[in-house]
Formats: structure tokens, C-alpha cells, sequence
């Protein structure tokens, strides 16, 4: 049961809904090539999902206990697999872009200090149940409790940033750090086929699913790994550019780590306790100790996680047409529970010299579809503001599913 | 190092505003197994408490020691010592003889004209012209080879002289002297000692001291010489002068002393056995010891020895060496012989007859001639110890005596403790009395009284037997000595008594109250009987319950503690019902009740189960044929989840029932229960 508490816990999340986002089409078009080094601080956070709506998120986080009602009202909401992205990041940095001056590129450089959070998930909808409800509703029949994964990342990577000059290639922006690891969960059931008998004196299992944790609460170094990136742009034409990039593409090897992997059919009728009639005190220990043996972990010791890194390419076509002044297509993948690859087409408007506004409509990542908004304004000459949301919708119309991301960025030029 | 506070502050601050979602609490169902069991009837009575029957009937065969007769110490720890000493008067020194001669050449000595005449003739043929009187001549006689000086109580010297001259001796006074104080020790005239005559005089010595360097003395001697008669003269021809000391008492000496024995002494000792007659023992502890101290200058070797008493076939003796004292000082010597597992004989000296309960023991001292000059007085003695210590034995053998053990036993029956109340049923009962007799001797029991003791329930035994000599035959040895019981047994059951009664009160305890007569009825002693000490008399109580029977409402308990917070540390548990699921293939009905009690003992309430646990179908003997599931609900509303959490020990009492009482059911090895615990628990999300 414990197991299944924590798989509820985690489903808490569904309502957060969100992530990814953070380096959309729109916060990629509103990146203005400085020639100046510059410091710079961002923030983002938010939820997604492709069936819980913002208000739905907001009921859930608000209450401190959920009454059968708000669990019928929730699940009648979500009517099928439930994918979801609870996620926040906060960076600060200082980068020296890399410029070309007379035909000659000057190679840029930086470093940054990137804390990132994911609580990510895809759920079943039998699974949904079993966490809200328990199996004791659904005895005497079959949940499916299969193609579920659930993630969590809480880490901060320390990055080295510089750019390679290949001859006639064009400029490379490489990344290279140390990934520091704070906590670390992962829950994936392929198979998971549960059937509870009438009475409870059984439990028939076909399962097949791994379980990774840690032992520890969070901790500042709970695990260290590599971190890589790689960023490059290259002219199609005048007007027209792609970009494509990976980015936190790494690992962590986490200590004092939990590990189940199971892949079995078997009934469990109980902790068999041998004579019931010698009972002793130590009878409830052990008993208790199986059954968490029975479904928890049973191992412990060192895993190495490949980190959820991202896939990006941008193509950019420049219009120039009165406040219309790009079109921007994007394609990307974060490695991250329940997270569809997306696909956005956006434009760029541009307000004077120092503003733009930045739309696109998008479908995959966590969210069904919806509508991303991005705003860039240069003020004080040196001052770089930038705000964005994924999936504005989710905000305009609070009862649509999707939830939502915001971002703010915030640069000064030195 | 400022970068490093910065890196970490950055962490932390980071980790602190982690976005953690504050998420809210829940009640789910969870209804699963809890713990599974499945009970036989083995789980109830141990394998070695069951038979079966070959159409798989079960009886309860219960095997208790009742009593255990164990024969006191054959008899009580036995001590003895001896004293002995050994003193000069015991020396003997011996018959130390000197010899030593005069020759013609040195009588021939001193310028006489005789003496120049045979010098001058030496080796041929001659008258030997007359020698005058001689007078006092002198010559050495050296005993210090033997001793130095002897003083003597008492004693004699022979005295002989033989003339190997070629001529007679005449008018011969010969004296014996200590050439130091020269005191005289003996003196003889001799009117004639022809040629190759031997003279010989016993003479006594009293109070008389010798020294080892003597003196001869001729006080005078003539000779007549040859007469007309040539004669071969050889200068080298003597008078042989011999003297043997014999018959000494010493007073004191400084003297060689002879190979000898200085003691031979034989001791008798008796062993209290009361009125057994016992021809040998085997000895389980005890010891013997052999403590000298000496003042004389020479070693003394020692022998000790029991003839009777031997270990794996070699008899015990043993020799100790008392080394000389020196400088005033005394030689001593100790030696202590373990007798464990000696077997001693107890019939006395091999000419003995009839005799019982007695050894003997051998000690001898003697002085191995050293060689060496020894003083010795009348002061000097070596004083000797020997004993046995803390002698016990463990076997016994011979006539065993007559005897008469009494007792009184309690043997705890556990077969019935669990139970509370409620009335139990059985059908026929055997129950034998077995009694193994280790010993070597006919034994007569009495069994006064049996008693099935429950608190406030005691049922005596109704039996002819009660009161009556059961006679157990004497034990044999067996190929390794080792007693081989005579078995008697007593047979009580439902037909000849009222054992019935006395299970079905569900005793806590039997007692028994009886005698045994050691050689009770025997009349002629017999002699070949034995006891070990490690064997006695056993008496066992033998229970044969077929597992027939009827049962209503017969309550067991058993309590277990109990600690809620172990099991729901986080108080998730808000209600729900446990169920006691049971696939019942034993003939019995089982209620549960779970009593709850607080840290003092005191019941804070019963969750119970309006359900009982039927039992399996059974036929017409009362045999399960079929199992019957039954599920028994308990709820867990809010004042048993109270409960639970406040208690700190469990009782379950479980009432049990046979299928239509009083109509008996048969308990066979194929009957189970299997039990599965679920909970069906409203459980709060942590």
C-alpha cells in the first residue's frame, strides 16, 4: 500500500500539468544576439497536463483534504490517461556571446548555474482509481494499472559555456558541467494487471515494472554526473534559418538508491506467518516487513539515471512584413515522463525597436494543444526583460485542460 | 573559498524554494490479505506427541518422566591416613669383613739374624733356623672402604688367622685395635698355629666403637722353625688376618649401607556400607597420597600399591624417591594417585574368606646402596604418611542390602494449559506406569496415590492396584558394563479405573506419592548384585488419548504483546473491517475474540465477530469429509481503533465446539485450517 500511496502522491502532480516550455519557440525567437557580455537571471514554473485544467490544479493544491465528492469530481474530469508536468527552474548566468567582426567570429563563453525540478507522470486511468479510491471499490475485478511512469528530478547542474569554430561551419555553442543531484524518483509499470478477490484473500498480480528511489530525504549531493549541450544555426538563406540543439543531455549517479525491478504473475494471499498459534509481538513486525518486501523495494545500492535532457530544432523565416516580422516553426522532445514530442508554428511581432510579441500554436508536449504567448522588451538601453507563457489558454479559459508554464527572464548587458 | 560559500549558498537556497506541491490528504479502500496460516494438527501437538493410525486416526501419546530415583552415595566419603617410620634399628649395616696379612718378609724384617738368614734364603731350600721371640709388631688393617665408625649397641667380630708360613707360630698374642683412639676391640693368644693351620674366634662386641682404619698388633710371636727340615722359604708367604663384623645394632654409623628393605607394612581398610556386603567398587572420585620426610643422608625409594585395585586391566602402585637430606635440611617428597575409575576389590587379602567392604594397601621402603659413606644415628628416621582421600564410587557391586526409598513427584502436563473453561469429552484412555529398574536388585514399588491437580479440581485415582508391591525384577549388566533395565509396567485405563475423569479435568499436574523396597522380598543375600550411581529407578507416566472426543465451548487463550504504533506508526488507520477468512477442514466450530488490554492489564474492550468459523462436514464417524469456508468479519469502528491504539497486549480466545456434541469426532493427521487475515481498512493517504 505504501507503494501505491506514494504513486498517489505523485499523481498529485497531474494537476500541476506543465513543463518543457520553458525554451519554446517563443523564449528561442526573443533571444537577441549581444555582442556586450551580459548577466542574466530566469525563473520558471508551472503545470501541465493533457486532461487537468488550471482550476482543477488550483482546487487540488488548495485543499487539505479531498472528500469523495472532489475525488468524483476530479475523476470524472480526467477520463483517460493522465500525462502531466509539475516543473520549476531558476538560472542565473553570465555569457560573453560569441560575435562575427569582419568576417572574423569571435567564439563566446559563460557559465551558469541551473537548478531545475521536474515532477513529471503518465497514469492510467485504472491507476488513477486505485490511487484515489483504492482497490476496495474494484474488488472482484481487474485494474490495469499498465503503461504508467512517474519521475521525479530535483538537481542543480554548474555549466561551462563556450563556442567552437570549425572552418567554414558555423559556430558551435557546446556546454559542459557537473550535474548535483538532490532527490531522485522513478516509477515505470509496462504491465501491471491487478486483481483483488471479493474478500481480500488474495491479490492476483501480472506485473512487470521498475522502481527506482532513494533511501534518503533530499539532499544537497545526493548523486553527481555529467552534464553536455550543443547548440548550432545555420543559414538556409537570407531569411531563412534552422536551428538545432541538445541540451542537458547528461547522467546522475545516485547514491543510497532503492531498486525494484519485477516482471512475474503470482497471487498473494498474505504474509505467511507459519504457526498462528505461537503468536508473538514479533509476529507484527514481521509481518509488516514482508509485505513491504512483498511489493517495495528489495534492493539497495548505486543507479546511474540518464537526465531529461531536450531535442530542439527551430526553423526561423524572417518576413519583414509591417509587424510581422518572423514565422517560426519549432520541433522538440524533453526525456521526461508522459511528454509528447511538440510542434509549433509561431510568428514574431515586432512593436519599435525594443519590443516584440511572440505567438504560436502548439500540439504535443503535455498538452493536447493550446497556445503559447512570449513578450520581450528592452528598456534602459542595457535592461533585457523576458516573459512567457506555454499554453495561455490554460490561463485565459481556467476550466480547459491543460494547465499552465510561465517563465521570466530578466538580462543586463555589461 | 568565496566561490565555494557562494556555490553552496546557492544550493541551498535552491533546494530551500524547491517547488515542492503541498498535497492534500485522501481516504482510500485498501482490501488485501494481511497474513496467511495454515494450522494442522501438528502445529498444535508436537510430532513426537501424535500416532497415527494406518486409516489415519489420530492419538495423543503423552510420555512424561514421573519420578526418577537416583540411589544416594554407596557410602559417605571415605578418609583414612597411616603413620610410619623407619630409624636406624631398622639399618641393617650389614656384615662388613676386613681382610689383610702379615708376610714373612716383613717379619723377616729388623736385623735379627733369623730374619737375615731366610731374607738371605729367599726362594731356596733351607733349614729354617728357630725365631726368637718377637715382640709388638705392628701392621695396618683399612675398613674405611666401609664404613668409618660404627657404634655399637651390640654385635660380634670373628676373628681368623691362618698361617701360610712354611713354619709353625708359637706363643702368638694378636690384638684388634682402632688405630686412631687405639682402643682395643678384641685380643687373642694363641699357644701354637702350625704351618697352614686356620684359627677362627667369634668374639661379642658390646658398646664397642670400630673405626674403618684398624691395627693388627703382634704382640708377640716365636716359631720353632723348621727343624732339620729344608724347606722352600718364599718372603712372600703371610698370616692371613680376617675379621668379619656380624649381628650389628648400631647406635651410630658412618658406613656404606647395603641394598636393603627398610619397611614392608600392610593395611587394612573397611568402607561403612550399611548392611551391604559389597566385593567391589569402581571409584568415581577420591585419591591417595604418600607424604615422606627424612633425615638420612641417602635416598630411600618408596613402593605403595592397593593389589586389588586396578584400572583397565593394570593394578595401582606406584614408587616415590625421598632424596637424602642435606645440610640439615630434610628430604621430602610427595605424591598424590587419582583413583577415578579404579576399580578396588573389597573382599581383603587374597587368604581372606568372607570378608566384604575391605582393601588393603602395601607400603614398602628400601635404600638402594648408593655406594657412598652415610652417617647415621639414633635421631635419624624417615617418617611416612599415607592415606586415602575423599574416596566415593560410582558402581558397586556385591549383596546391595536392603533399603527403602519414599517420595512424592509432580509432573507438569501441558497439554491442557491453554485451556480456560468449557468441558471436553474424551473417549477411552490408556495410561501406563512404566517403571525401569538400573539397578542390580529386585526392587519392590508401591504406588500410594495419583492425583490429577487442577486449581480447585483434584481427582485421585481409583484403582486396585494403589497400595500394592509391584514387584521389578533386578537390572542386568549388559556387554559394556552398562546396567540394562528390567521394565515393569501398570496398565490403567477406562475399564479398570477412573482415568476417564482424571484428563477430562484437564490437569495442570499429576502427583504421585510412593515407596520402593530394595531387596524387599529377597531372603538370601545374593552377591552378584550391583548399583551405579549415574542409574536408579524410573518411573514414567504413559498417556494414550485416541483424539476422539466432543468439545462445547472448551476456551483457549493465548496472550501476545502488542504495539499498535509498530503497525500504523502514522495513525492512518480511520475504520473498516477485518476478516478472518477460513477454509475449515477440521470437524471443530472456532470462534475468535480479540481482547484488548491496556499496560496494567485491564481489558479496554472485545472486538468480536458475529460469525463463528463452522466446521467441515463430517460423516457418520464423526471424520471431516469436506471442508467449509467461512469468513468472519470484525469491524474496526472508532472505539476498537481506540482501543487498539491504547493496548499493549492481546488475548485470543478461541471457543471451540465438535460438530454436534456430544456425538464425538475423529481428529485425523489429513485435518487443516487454513486462516488468511485481509483487512477491507479506510486508510488515509500519509
Amino acid at each position: 500500500m505504501k507503494y501505491l500511496f506514494s504513486l498517489i502522491l505523485s499523481t498529485t502532480l497531474l494537476s500541476l500539468a506543465a513543463q518543457v516550455e520553458e525554451d519554446s519557440i517563443v523564449s528561442e525567437i526573443l533571444n537577441v544576439r549581444k555582442v556586450r557580455p551580459y548577466v542574466e537571471a530566469e525563473y520558471g514554473f508551472g503545470a501541465l497536463s493533457n486532461r487537468a485544467s488550471t482550476i482543477e490544479f488550483i482546487d487540488f493544491f488548495s485543499s487539505d483534504f479531498l472528500t469523495k465528492e472532489d475525488k468524483e469530481e476530479l475523476l470524472n474530469s480526467i477520463d483517460g490517461t493522465l500525462r502531466f508536468g509539475y516543473l520549476g527552474h531558476f538560472k542565473i548566468g553570465y555569457y560573453e556571446p560569441g560575435y562575427k567582426a569582419l568576417d572574423i567570429y569571435k567564439e563566446g563563453k559563460g557559465f551558469s548555474i541551473n537548478y531545475q525540478y521536474y515532477n513529471s507522470g503518465k497514469l492510467s486511468p485504472d491507476l488513477l482509481k486505485l490511487m484515489l479510491y483504492g482497490n476496495g471499490p474494484y474488488a472482484n475485478q481487474t485494474l490495469n494499472l499498465g503503461n504508467t511512469k512517474y519521475e521525479v528530478w530535483n538537481y542543480t547542474t554548474l555549466n561551462y559555456h563556450f563556442d567552437l569554430k570549425l572552418d567554414s561551419l558555423p559556430p558551435i555553442n557546446f556546454t559542459v558541467g557537473i550535474n548535483v543531484g538532490h532527490d531522485y524518483t522513478f516509477y515505470k509499470v509496462w504491465k501491471g494487471d491487478l486483481y483483488t478477490e471479493q474478500n481480500g484473500a488474495y491479490l492476483d498480480m501480472d506485473v512487470d515494472y521498475r522502481l527506482r528511489d532513494r533511501s534518503n530525504e533530499t539532499e544537497v549531493i545526493a548523486g553527481l554526473g555529467l552534464n553536455l549541450g550543443a547548440t548550432t544555426s545555420f543559414d538556409l538563406s537570407k531569411k531563412e534559418k534552422l536551428t538545432i540543439g541538445v541540451e542537458d543531455f547528461g547522467f546522475i549517479l545516485w547514491t543510497n538508491g532503492r531498486m525494484v525491478d519485477a516482471d512475474s504473475t503470482f497471487r498473494f494471499g498474505g504474509v505467511d506467518v507459519g504457526n498462528v498459534l505461537t503468536v508473538t509481538d514479533s509476529i507484527f513486525d514481521a509481518a509488516k516487513g514482508a509485505y513491504q518486501d512483498a511489493f517495495y523495494y528489495n534492493q539497495s545500492g548505486e543507479y546511474a539515471r540518464i537526465t531529461p535532457f531536450k531535442v530542439a530544432a527551430t526553423y526561423i523565416k524572417k518576413l519583414n512584413k509591417g509587424k510581422l516580422d518572423e514565422l517560426v516553426i519549432e520541433g522538440q522532445y524533453r526525456y521526461l515522463a508522459g511528454y509528447y514530442p511538440k510542434l509549433s508554428f509561431g510568428t514574431v511581432f515586432k512593436f519599435g525597436r525594443r519590443q516584440h510579441l511572440n505567438t504560436a500554436l502548439s500540439v504535443g508536449g503535455y498538452n493536447i494543444g493550446g497556445i503559447d504567448v512570449g513578450y520581450q522588451w528592452q528598456f534602459s538601453r542595457l535592461w533585457n526583460l523576458n516573459l512567457m507563457v506555454t499554453n495561455i489558454s490554460g490561463l485565459l479559459i481556467p476550466t480547459l485542460p491543460g494547465g499552465a508554464f510561465g517563465m521570466i527572464r530578466l538580462s543586463y548587458d555589461l | 573559498m568565496k566561490i565555494r560559500y557562494l556555490l553552496f549558498s546557492f544550493l541551498l537556497i535552491t533546494l530551500a524554494c524547491k517547488p515542492d506541491p503541498k498535497i492534500p490528504k485522501w481516504d482510500v479502500e485498501a482490501l488485501a490479505p494481511i497474513v496467511h496460516s495454515r494450522i494442522t494438527i501438528r502445529d498444535m501437538v508436537p510430532d513426537s506427541n501424535l500416532r497415527v493410525s494406518p486409516d489415519g486416526d489420530l492419538s495423543l501419546v503423552y510420555e512424561t518422566l514421573l519420578a526418577q530415583l537416583r540411589p544416594d552415595e554407596l557410602f559417605d566419603p571415605l578418609n583414612k591416613s597411616f603413620s610410619n617410620a623407619i630409624n636406624l634399628q631398622n639399618i641393617d649395616l650389614g656384615s662388613p669383613t676386613v681382610r689383610d696379612h702379615v708376610s714373612l718378609g716383613e717379619l723377616s724384617k729388623g736385623g735379627t739374624p733369623a730374619g737375615q738368614f731366610i731374607i738371605f734364603n729367599n726362594g731356596k731350600m733351607a733349614v729354617v733356623p728357630v725365631f726368637p721371640p718377637y715382640y709388638n709388631k705392628k701392621f695396618g688393617v683399612d675398613a674405611t672402604n666401609l664404613f668409618t665408625t660404627i657404634t655399637l649397641d651390640s654385635g660380634a667380630a670373628t676373628l681368623e688367622l691362618k698361617n701360610e708360613l712354611p713354619v709353625a707360630i708359637t706363643n702368638l698374642q694378636f690384638a684388634l685395635k682402632n688405630k686412631i683412639s687405639g682402643s682395643t676391640i678384641l685380643q687373642k693368644n694363641i699357644d701354637t698355629l702350625a704351618a697352614g693351620q686356620l684359627y677362627s674366634e667369634k668374639f661379642s662386641l658390646n658398646n664397642v666403637t670400630i673405626e674403618g682404619s684398624l691395627e693388627g698388633v703382634l704382640l708377640q710371636f716365636e716359631s720353632p722353625g723348621s727343624d732339620t727340615n729344608k724347606v722352600m722359604i718364599d718372603t712372600s708367604d703371610k698370616i692371613l688376618i680376617t675379621v668379619k663384623l656380624s649381628d650389628l645394632v648400631p647406635r651410630s654409623a658412618t658406613a656404606i649401607f647395603p641394598k636393603q628393605n627398610l619397611a614392608n607394612d600392610t593395611t587394612i581398610t573397611t568402607i561403612q556400607t550399611g548392611n551391604a556386603d559389597l566385593t567391589a567398587i569402581k571409584v568415581k572420585s577420591g585419591s591417595m597420597y604418600l607424604d615422606a620426610k627424612s633425615t638420612i643422608a641417602d635416598k630411600i625409594e618408596l613402593d605403595y600399591f592397593i593389589p586389588n585395585a586396578n584400572k583397565n586391566g593394570i593394578p595401582l602402585s606406584f614408587n616415590e624417591s625421598v632424596p637424602a637430606s642435606a645440610s640439615g635440611s630434610l628430604g621430602s617428597a610427595y605424591k598424590q594417585i587419582d583413583l577415578q575409575d579404579y576399580t578396588i576389590g573389597l573382599t581383603g587379602k587374597p587368604t581372606d574368606i568372607g570378608v566384604f567392604n575391605s582393601f588393603y594397601t602395601i607400603l614398602l621402603g628400601r635404600i638402594d646402596s648408593s655406594g657412598n659413606l652415610i652417617t647415621l644415628s639414633l635421631d635419624d628416621s624417615v617418617a611416612l604418611e599415607t592415606g586415602i582421600q575423599n574416596l566415593t564410587a560410582s558402581e558397586g557391586y556385591g549383596y546391595l542390602g536392603k533399603d527403602t526409598m519414599s517420595g512424592s513427584h509432580s509432573a507438569v502436563l501441558d497439554v491442557f494449559n491453554r485451556g480456560i473453561s468449557g468441558s471436553i469429552n474424551l473417549e477411552s484412555i490408556s495410561l501406563g506406569l512404566s517403571v525401569e529398574n538400573y539397578i542390580g536388585a529386585p526392587i519392590d514399588i508401591v504406588l500410594n496415590d495419583f492425583i490429577s491437580k487442577k486449581q480447585g479440581s483434584d481427582v485421585s485415582l481409583t484403582w486396585g492396584g494403589l497400595g500394592q508391591n509391584q514387584l521389578v525384577p533386578a537390572a542386568t549388566l549388559g556387554t559394556n558394563n552398562k546396567p540394562m533395565a528390567s521394565v515393569m509396567n501398570l496398565d490403567i485405563n477406562s475399564t479398570n479405573s477412573n482415568i476417564n475423569a482424571l484428563l477430562e479435568n484437564q490437569p495442570d499436574l499429576f502427583e504421585s506419592n510412593y515407596d520402593a523396597f530394595i531387596n524387599g522380598s529377597l531372603g538370601t543375600p545374593d552377591y552378584n548384585q550391583f548399583i551405579f550411581t549415574d542409574y536408579g529407578v524410573d518411573i514414567s507416566l504413559n498417556v494414550e488419548v485416541p483424539l476422539s472426543l466432543s468439545a462445547s465451548d472448551f476456551l483457549l487463550a493465548d496472550t501476545t504483546n502488542f504495539d499498535y504504533e509498530k503497525i500504523d506508526a502514522d495513525n492512518l488507520l480511520q475504520g473498516g473491517d477485518l476478516k478472518l477468512i477460513a477454509e475449515n477442514f477440521f470437524p471443530i466450530e472456532l470462534i475468535v475474540d480479540l481482547v484488548l488490554l491496556d499496560k496494567n492489564g485491564n481489558e479496554l474492550g472485545v472486538i468480536t465477530s458475529a460469525d463463528k468459523i463452522a466446521p467441515a462436514d463430517v460423516d457418520l464417524n464423526g471424520r471431516a469429509i469436506v471442508p467449509v469456508q467461512s469468513i468472519a468479519d470484525y469491524p474496526l469502528n472508532d472505539e476498537n481503533i481506540q482501543w487498539l491504539k491504547k493496548s499493549t497486549s492481546l488475548i485470543f480466545n478461541v471457543s471451540l465446539s465438535t460438530a454436534n456434541p456430544p456425538q464425538k469426532i475423529k481428529l485425523m493427521d489429513r485435518n487443516f485450517l487454513d486462516l488468511t487475515l485481509s483487512g477491507d481498512l479506510t486508510i488515509r493517504t500519509p
